[in-house]
């Protein structure tokens, strides 16, 4: 069996559609997107916000509760990438299309907590810690509840 | 602090790109017969198994269920262990606390990954929430891309301290026979390789690897007749982040820096070490991509911060200098995910017996520290001696 053997492969295709389930607290930001707001729920115990929001805080392993906050549509960017290379895309079960930019930006009202999403800036030049950014929406009759609703982040010249 | 614990027997395959040749039973048998040699018993010693992989890589759940046999499970207690990046440091770390618990003598951990079977990308991307950040996420380029950026800005560092990073470790990787990349590389071929995510170029990240390492863990008196110098696990620390890299709103550069500090200094204070760089003699910290390796160093607390670039362009994390890191070439030259954590403690195991041939690191070799990092947050580290 060693040597010239022949080795036998075989290719094993998997094609499934999952359910995923919001539930109320991602589903309340969601929502908001719709509506174009960009929410973020506080925890009764430390105070701080969790964006997105969560059931349970982890540091003190409570309930979330109730208590939204609408963030600012403009932050500061805090750290970002280009990507460059094309990738398989779990989401849509297909090769994703590049170059897109993404940020981590802080909210005006949310200082501790951090959004992420894309850039509408490519340049690498033109991108730095420290930018101020804006949220682009969608029109309100194109939105479906989904981080898609917002297109990107414009720059905010200074 | 329970039982005493050391490393008794470690054996690991060599690492590929592709192994059509073998299947993943056969893949893991070997890495465990060769751990079995080294420490001169059989599978009948053996009270205990732990095996680890990343599942959904190959496609298949319970991946344990194809391969008890040749892990030698076969009517044994064992456990199957999956943390992502970490499984294999996880592994390590349950197959301590069984011994240490005094309740098994002899404990088998095997870590392995056959990434030959699918692009490793698509599983990885499912541990991103669907609804917030799978769209977006660019896996764990993304995430060394977003710390090299901010490692630049907020350090001054260039591109170049980086590439050199990536230039030793393959220099490193080279003295290696296990190692899957054995690169001969030059500064200026790292920088002129192509960008995936900015500033990660191909040469800056990891490869994907087919591969095993298997160890054998045993209590003081299993170690008493070890045939090898026994390596004594004197401590280990897991720290846990928030799920998720952006769940949580972080707004830390990259969130498990958290974890992985944490889990460093509790090391470091549970056992009296007070200076780093002069208490550990080497480290093997799992550096998945050359830039990732500035902020292990600062984080390990090995330099100060906004520092490691320059004792990096001052290469005294070669094998004959002062603050050896990652001499056996680390995760950036050699892969198998599910393997990767347990080869990080392998190797350093070899260093401290004395064993590691042409990459046994220049200075006296009496203390480790190994680990393992992961994008889903968990991570793990060991300080391992040669004194019990």
């Amino acid at each position: 069996m060693e040597g010239d053997q022949e080795l036998l492969e075989i290719v094993i295709p998997l094609d499934l559609k999952y359910k995923w389930s919001a539930g109320p607290h991602l589903g309340t930001f969601l929502l908001g997107l719709k509506a174009g707001k960009i929410l973020a729920n506080r925890c009764p115990s430390c105070g701080r916000l969790q964006l997105p929001p969560t059931p349970v805080c982890g540091r003190c392993h409570i309930a979330m509760g109730q208590e939204w906050v609408e963030l600012g549509h403009r932050g500061t960017v805090v750290s970002y990438s280009f990507v460059a290379e094309p990738m398989y895309d779990a989401g849509i079960g297909d090769m994703r299309q590049v170059p897109y930019t993404i940020a981590a930006v802080v909210l005006d009202g949310g200082p501790d907590v951090a959004f992420f999403h894309r850039l509408e800036e490519s340049d690498p030049q033109r991108v730095r810690v420290g930018m101020r950014v804006e949220a682009v929406f969608k029109p309100p009759e194109e939105r479906e509840a989904s981080m898609e609703d917002i297109l990107h982040f414009r720059t905010v010249e200074p | 602090m329970g039982e005493k614990v050391a490393i008794i027997g470690l054996g690991q395959t060599d690492h590929k790109y592709i192994r059509p040749d073998i299947d993943h039973e056969e893949l893991i048998n070997q890495a465990v017969r060769l751990a079995l040699e080294d420490a001169d018993l059989t599978i009948r010693d053996i009270d205990a198994v732990i095996m680890d992989n990343m599942d959904l890589f190959e496609g298949h759940y319970l991946a344990d269920a194809m391969s008890v046999d040749g892990a030698g499970m076969y009517m044994k207690q064992g456990l199957k262990i999956n943390t992502g990046g970490t499984s294999g440091a996880s592994a390590v770390a349950a197959g301590w606390h069984h011994v240490a618990s005094g309740l098994f003598k002899k404990v088998l951990v095997v870590g392995w990954q056959k990434q030959d079977a699918a692009p490793s990308i698509a599983a990885l991307v499912t541990a991103r929430e669907p609804f917030y950040d799978r769209g977006m996420a660019a896996g764990a380029v993304g995430i060394f891309a977003t710390m090299g950026l901010r490692y630049m800005q907020e350090s001054g560092c260039g591109e170049e301290p980086a590439a050199l990073a990536r230039v030793i470790m393959a220099d490193n990787a080279r003295r290696n026979p296990h190692a899957h990349l054995k690169l001969n590389l030059t500064v200026d071929e790292v920088l002129k390789s192509r960008v995936l995510v900015w500033p990660v170029r191909l040469l800056h990240m990891s490869p994907t690897s087919c591969g095993a390492c298997a160890l054998v863990l045993g209590d003081e008196a299993s170690a008493r007749r070890s045939p090898k110098r026994p390596v004594w696990i004197k401590d280990s620390v897991t720290a846990h982040r928030e799920q998720s890299v952006w769940r949580g709103g972080c707004v830390e550069p990259i969130p498990t820096t958290t974890a992985l500090e944490v889990a460093a200094a509790k090391l470091y204070k549970r056992n009296g070490i007070t200076n780093p760089a002069r208490d550990i003699d080497l480290w093997e910290l799992y550096t998945p991509s050359s830039w990732a390796l500035f902020s292990w160093m600062e984080l390990y607390s090995i330099c100060d911060k906004g520092q490691a670039w320059r004792l990096v362009e001052k290469e005294a994390i070669r094998i004959e200098g002062e603050i050896p890191i990652e001499p056996s070439g680390g995760v950036v030259s050699t892969n198998p995910i599910g393997a990767s954590g347990v080869i990080r403690v392998a190797e350093a195991a070899l260093q401290l017996r004395g064993e590691a041939g042409e990459r046994q690191v220049t200075k006296k070799a009496e203390t480790a520290v190994a680990a393992a990092w992961g994008a889903c947050h968990w991570i793990v580290n060991f300080l391992l001696s040669r004194n019990a």
